[in-house]
C-alpha cells in the first residue's frame, strides 16, 4: 500500500478516537503520529498498560504490537489472560511475548496461524484501529476491574 | 399566475415500540398535519392506544394537530411519541468512531429498547458490521435487547459500544 494512503486511512481512524471515548475507558493517547499509536490503558484497581502499535502499511498489514510499561520501555513479561491473548511465550520471529489475536501482526505471522489470513477480516468494523483496540482493552479490562 | 412550490419534510417515528419506517427516513410534503403520520407509524408498530402521548422532537413537545410548516419543522425531523409520563434517560453513544449523538445527550423513554439508539449511532457514524459487538455502561455489560429500565439504567447513559475482547489463538 502507498504510504500516503496508508498515512492518511491511519489518520482518519485516530482522529475518530474523541475525549470522550479516552476519558469513558481510561485510554491514554501517547502517541498518535503515523506509523506509531501508542496507547496506555488504565483500571480502576491502579494497574495500567501501555500497548505500541507500529502501523506501517496500514491496512495492507495489521499492526505490529509491543508491550510496554507506562515509561515506555518493552516489558519481558505480560499477565496471561484465560482466553491466551496475552501470550509470554517467545514469539518466533520477535523473540518477545506477543498478542495472540487476529487483527495483530504477531498473529499472523505466528507458524501456528499463518493459514489465517489478515486479508478475510481486514476493512470490516471490528478490525479498524479502535476495532482492535477495543478488543485487546475487553481483554486487558477481564484481569483488571 | 401563482407559483407553487411543495416543501417535503424526511420524517421517522421512535417509540419504544419500535421505529417507523424500519428503516430509513418516509417524505412528507411539510403542509401534511404531523397526526398522519404518527397514525401511520401507530398501525405499522401496532399501537392500539395512543391517548395521551406526546410527540417530541430536540426535546420540544409539538401539536401534532398542526403542520409540519406550522410546528417550525424542516430538513430531517426525528419524532419521540410516547406517553406523556414515561421516564427518559439522556444517552450517548460511544464508539472508536466517534460518538452520538455529536454533542449532548439523546432523550430517550425507559421503556425503549437500547438497540434502538444503537442503531441511530450505527447509522450517523458509518458503523455497518457490529457482530459480536457489545454495549458496556459503568464498566457492566448491558442487553441491548432490553430496555433501561430492565437494565436498571437512568439519568444520564453513557454507552460504551465496541467490540468483544478477542479470541486467543493459543500459539
Amino acid at each position: 500500500m502507498h504510504e500516503a494512503a496508508s498515512r492518511a486511512l491511519f489518520e482518519e481512524e485516530v482522529a475518530k478516537f474523541r475525549p470522550e471515548l479516552l476519558e469513558t475507558r481510561g485510554w491514554t493517547l501517547f502517541s498518535a503520529q503515523y506509523p506509531v499509536l501508542d496507547v496506555g490503558f488504565s483500571a480502576r484497581d491502579g494497574a495500567r498498560l501501555r500497548l505500541r502499535l507500529l502501523c506501517d502499511d496500514w491496512n495492507e498489514r495489521p499492526p505490529s504490537v509491543v508491550f510496554l510499561d507506562w515509561e515506555g520501555s518493552p516489558l519481558s513479561s505480560i499477565d496471561r489472560d484465560p482466553s491466551g491473548v496475552f501470550n509470554n511465550s517467545p514469539h518466533p520471529i520477535t523473540r518477545k511475548p506477543f498478542i495472540c489475536m487476529k487483527g495483530v501482526r504477531e498473529y499472523h505471522t505466528h507458524s501456528s496461524h499463518i493459514a489465517d489470513s489478515w486479508e478475510t477480516v481486514k476493512g470490516s468494523d471490528k478490525f479498524t484501529l479502535g476495532g482492535i483496540l477495543t478488543q485487546l482493552w475487553h481483554v486487558w479490562r477481564g484481569l483488571h476491574k | 399566475m401563482e407559483e407553487h412550490h411543495e416543501k417535503f419534510v424526511e420524517v421517522r417515528v421512535i417509540t419504544t415500540s419500535g421505529i417507523y419506517p424500519e428503516v430509513g427516513f418516509e417524505r412528507v410534503n411539510d403542509h401534511e398535519h404531523v397526526e398522519t403520520v404518527l397514525k401511520k407509524a401507530a398501525e405499522k408498530l401496532h399501537i392500539i392506544d395512543t391517548v395521551g402521548w406526546i410527540a417530541v422532537v430536540d426535546g420540544r413537545k409539538i401539536d401534532i394537530v398542526k403542520s409540519f410548516r406550522d410546528n417550525g419543522l424542516s430538513g430531517r425531523v426525528e419524532i419521540l411519541f410516547e406517553h406523556q409520563h414515561e421516564k427518559s434517560a439522556e444517552v450517548r453513544v460511544i464508539t472508536t468512531s466517534g460518538v452520538y449523538p455529536e454533542a449532548g445527550f439523546d432523550r430517550v423513554p425507559e421503556h425503549q429498547h437500547v438497540e434502538v439508539v444503537l442503531k441511530k449511532a450505527n447509522e450517523k457514524l458509518h458503523i455497518a458490521d457490529t457482530a459480536g459487538w457489545i454495549a458496556v455502561v459503568g464498566g457492566r455489560k448491558i442487553d441491548i435487547a432490553k430496555s433501561y429500565r430492565d437494565n436498571a439504567l437512568s439519568g444520564r447513559v453513557e454507552i460504551d459500544w465496541g467490540p468483544d475482547h478477542g479470541a486467543g489463538g493459543y500459539a
